[in-house]
């Protein structure tokens, strides 16, 4: 992929984790423990 | 901090079902809740409904948990086809991208750039297709998958969506 691609692909992937930062965060676990997500996507 | 605690259909489950890798639901659950609602709100930027979708997904994965072989792309597909079903519904779609398209914020706390917006108004199709090969990762084939189209209109679909994002990054 050239240059400009890669530049795009990277502003795009930026772009959706700064707006999918903004999602409503879920609450507690499952089990009511304090949650640290092993994976965001 | 809103808390937001499990469906009681989930919560009051006795014996929560695990795969063949031993994995269970609960530990299913608390991985992928969160990816779940971020994609819902990729596709929606609905803060209302994305939990309600992503914890409606999780809710029908859980009978079936046991005999799927790969639940997180299951539960990808579930919130597609959920989104999907609910633009068709409530025609919320055509008023999101009014209100983009408008110069209006899509949500009220912080702001949106240009290239986010851009991605918001392209048609659901593209921006699905945009969203997993660029926020999660698939490769075409996955893409296919999870959205029940062909590869070949995978790659169509992020061609003309890169094309038209190209133009929000070109000088």
């Amino acid at each position: 992929m050239n240059d400009l691609g890669t530049e795009l692909e990277s502003a795009i992937r930026s772009a959706l984790a700064t707006d999918a930062a903004r999602a409503p965060r879920p609450g507690p676990s499952w089990d009511g423990l304090p949650r640290y997500a092993t994976s965001d996507r | 901090m809103e808390i937001v605690t499990p469906p009681p259909a989930l919560a009051s489950a006795v014996s929560l079902p695990t795969t063949d890798v031993g994995v269970t639901f609960a530990a299913f659950y608390n991985e992928h809740c969160i990816a779940a609602t971020r994609l819902a709100w990729l596709l929606t930027h609905d803060a209302s409904s994305c939990e309600d979708i992503s914890h409606e997904a999780l809710a029908l994965i859980l009978p079936r948990f046991s005999a799927l072989d790969d639940p997180a792309a299951y539960l990808r597909r579930v919130i597609i086809n959920r989104v999907a079903e609910r633009n068709r519904r409530s025609g919320r779609e055509r008023l999101r991208i009014d209100r983009v398209s408008a110069g209006q914020p899509l949500v009220e706390e912080g702001p949106t750039g240009g290239l986010i917006d851009a991605i918001a108004v392209l048609p659901p199709n593209q921006r699905t297709a945009v969203v997993l090969r660029y926020w999660v990762d698939l490769n075409h084939l996955q893409i296919a998958e999870a959205m029940g189209i062909r590869p070949g209109t995978v790659r169509s679909l992020l061609s003309r969506a890169t094309a038209t994002l190209r133009k929000d990054i070109t000088p």
